[in-house]
């Protein structure tokens, strides 16, 4: 037990670290206005997520279910998946100057996560089940979609500013183009939203077994169905009424602040 | 005085004419272009007096970079080779040329490559021509030690100005600014379309940027159908009529516009109609009229993107202001890189002492060998052989250290001094050992 726990702490402190330095580099890249990214970037942050990755599996080999009964242990899983989906994004689009703002976002999440992991009241075994669990999965996989929207959203934002205000300098000069970005967001969005809807059905479906009852509402559900609408809102609006740009990016981000709302009430309170 | 890039025999000159000292009509009758250059590069070889020659030749330069015995002759010899090629006389172009020569010359490569002697700073077409103009020499066995050497270490140092330095981010021509604002709109422009309204020198030179940026599908619009099917014939466009302009601005994401109308031939309300029909697609418009084509109200519309001739220009002002200011940390990265060089040629100085030290060493190892002839003979074949192996091998290990020393000094020490300081330690000069 002894062993897990240093091993883990070693983990818990190694993890963030390696998305810091990574951070670190990303940045660099961008101030520059380098073409190439440092040689280390990479490896350290391939590391740090396959180290992530192996912490994760200690979890879960310890507990001898999936470590999702935590609202910092979903995070934990959060900032795993970010980290993966992050990488899958910048091998497509082929564009390192996204690292710079994601990465550190992703230091920040899997900082607070680690350094929280071992804490926070556990559901109790009642209400523990295999839908909870793919429930938890589901809608960790979708907040990490759109925390990443929610950046390119940011960054959408900011380059839109630069290029309508005729600001051709800093900024302009290192975001990516516009409708790149816009396109990024929409395709996370729409993923995330699959993804968010299917957690969504799994948890209705955990909630009439927990508690007999698929209608006790709560705080938490309230926002999850509200988070839900705004994303979807989004994506129809973008496909019907052509809300491309900037319109979108704003409403991306409204959807996450909900989710952030979300992440503070906690718990279902059952 | 700093003597460097002096050496006794050969000396590394340029005689040149560019942008700042000729006009175009001067350089046009004295640079070398397509098989001309070969040809000046054989017969240059020819002359007596150049050991080595490089001919840089584009439309903003002519240049020939050589190595020379005589420096004092270098200057009439390169003069009468070109005014003898080109059949003009000297004094046509005579006041027109500049003349380097040693350190100099060896500085002025460096600045060539690096673009701060361009027209536009920071244009890195230059350090491609230079590369190209080296290879042609080098092929054509115009080049030896010397300007091998140092064209390899101005293209090295070319190449680190490049990708240390931002001195040549940001366009610095309306045409180039514009295609890298649409690309910063649009994304990768492979795979977008562009109307062109106007047919005048800047809608020309904007559709050039724009194919090279990999736009494939042009329109062409103008008041005169002829010049509009002109211009689509000279870039494989699509000539349309202005009328037609509202209908292709709904599959074009680029829209230049020059005809000097009086009035806006683009409004707010046709706009609007635009983006519907474009689902709201972002289109990025550039007018450069005057007086100006498009409403200025349109760049309120969500996604619509428009910049004038005025735009565009601070844009180049903040570009030309930036690459400026690269300029001061160009130079001191030029400096550490032509320290190289100089390094290098001062330790060649001593290459002859070097030469004659192993020589010696070479000749004490076989004396030696011979005298104990008689013993080594005793002994086995393979163990002969491995003895003289033994002797060479320790002979060039005690050289080595001596000869990477040496070369190292000729930084601070005048390598003449070394040079001699060695002949005297070893007796080189005289002949067999006692």
């Amino acid at each position: 037990m002894d062993n897990f726990y240093s091993i883990s702490l070693i983990l818990r402190i190694v993890i963030p670290a390696m998305y810091l330095i990574a951070s670190i580099g990303y940045v660099k890249q961008f101030i520059k206005l380098s073409d190439k990214l440092s040689l280390w970037v990479k490896p350290v942050l391939y590391s740090g997520i396959f180290l992530h990755l192996i912490l994760f599996i200690l979890l879960f080999n310890k507990r001898g279910i999936i470590p999702l009964f935590t609202v910092f242990e979903g995070l934990f899983l959060c900032s795993l998946i970010l980290s993966a989906l992050y990488i899958l994004m910048e091998n497509i689009v082929n564009e390192t100057c996204y690292g710079a703002f994601i990465q550190p976002v992703n230091f920040l999440i899997s900082s607070i996560a680690s350094f929280y992991l071992f804490e926070g009241l556990p559901l109790p075994d009642s209400m523990a089940s295999l839908y909870f669990i793919f429930h938890a999965m589901f809608l960790a996989a979708a907040y990490a979609c759109f925390f990443l929207s929610c950046i390119i959203a940011i960054m959408y934002l900011l380059q839109h500013n630069e290029i309508k205000g005729r600001h051709l300098g800093y900024l302009f000069k290192r975001l990516p183009a516009l409708e790149n970005m816009d396109i990024s967001i929409a395709r996370i969005d729409a993923l995330g939203l699959a993804l968010f809807f299917i957690g969504i059905i799994i948890g209705f479906l955990w909630l009439d077994i927990a508690t007999d009852s698929v209608y006790r509402m709560n705080l938490k559900i309230g926002f999850s169905v509200l988070t839900a609408a705004v994303y979807l809102i989004e994506h129809l609006l973008r496909v019907t009424k052509g809300w491309k740009g900037q319109r979108a990016a704003m409403i991306s981000i409204s959807g996450f602040i909900f989710i952030i709302i979300n992440l503070l009430i906690g718990r279902h309170g059952y | 005085m700093d003597t460097r890039g002096k050496n006794t025999n050969k000396h590394v000159v340029v005689l040149g004419i560019n942008h700042t000292s000729s006009s175009m009509e001067l350089r046009d009758r004295i640079i070398f272009s397509g098989n001309s250059k070969e040809i000046a590069l054989e017969k240059l070889v020819q002359w007596d007096g150049i050991l080595e020659s490089v001919i840089i030749s584009t439309c903003n330069r002519m240049e020939i970079y050589a190595v020379v015995s005589e420096v004092s002759k270098a200057r009439d010899i390169l003069l009468n080779f070109i005014a003898d090629f080109h059949n003009i006389s000297r004094a046509e172009f005579e006041s027109n040329i500049y003349f380097y020569s040693c350190q100099k010359a060896i500085k002025h490569l460096y600045y060539v490559v690096s673009s701060l002697d361009s027209m536009v700073i920071g244009e890195y077409q230059i350090l491609g021509q230079v590369k190209n103009s080296y290879r042609m020499a080098m092929q054509m066995g115009n080049t030896k030690t010397i300007l091998n050497k140092l064209f390899h270490l101005a293209i090295e140092a070319g190449k680190r100005v490049r990708t240390e330095t931002h001195i040549g981010k940001g366009a610095v021509s309306v045409s180039s600014v514009a295609v890298e604002l649409a690309s910063k709109i649009l994304g990768k422009l492979e795979h977008k379309s562009a109307v062109i309204v106007g047919a005048g020198e800047m809608s020309k030179l904007t559709a050039k940027h724009l194919v090279s940026a990999g736009i494939k599908k042009l329109y062409f619009s103008n008041r005169t159908k002829e010049r509009a099917m002109e211009m689509a014939s000279y870039f494989d466009g699509i000539p349309i009529g202005l009328g037609r302009l509202e209908e292709i601005m709904e599959y074009c994401d680029i829209v230049l516009t020059s005809t000097g109308a009086p009035h806006y031939i683009i409004e707010k309300k046709k706009m609007e109609l635009v983006m519907k029909k474009r689902k709201n697609r972002a289109i990025f418009l550039i007018d450069i009229a005057a007086p100006r084509d498009i409403n200025p109200e349109v760049t309120k519309l969500e996604n619509v993107f428009l910049y004038s001739i005025d735009d565009l220009t601070l844009a180049i002002k903040d570009n030309t202001s930036m690459r400026k200011a690269e300029i001061e940390k160009v130079r001191r990265l030029l400096s550490e890189e032509w320290e190289n060089y100089f390094t290098w040629y001062e330790s060649l100085k001593v290459l002859p002492t070097l030469i004659s030290l192993r020589k010696k060493f070479e000749i004490l190892c076989t004396e030696e060998l011979e005298r104990y002839s008689g013993e080594i003979s005793k002994v086995p074949e393979p163990s002969r052989k491995l003895i003289q192996q033994f002797a060479a091998s320790l002979t060039k290990k005690y050289l080595r250290i001596p000869s990477r020393v040496l070369k190292e000094m000729t930084i601070d020490i005048d390598p003449r001094i070394l040079a001699e300081s060695v002949t005297q330690l070893f007796e080189l000069d005289k002949g067999k050992s006692e």
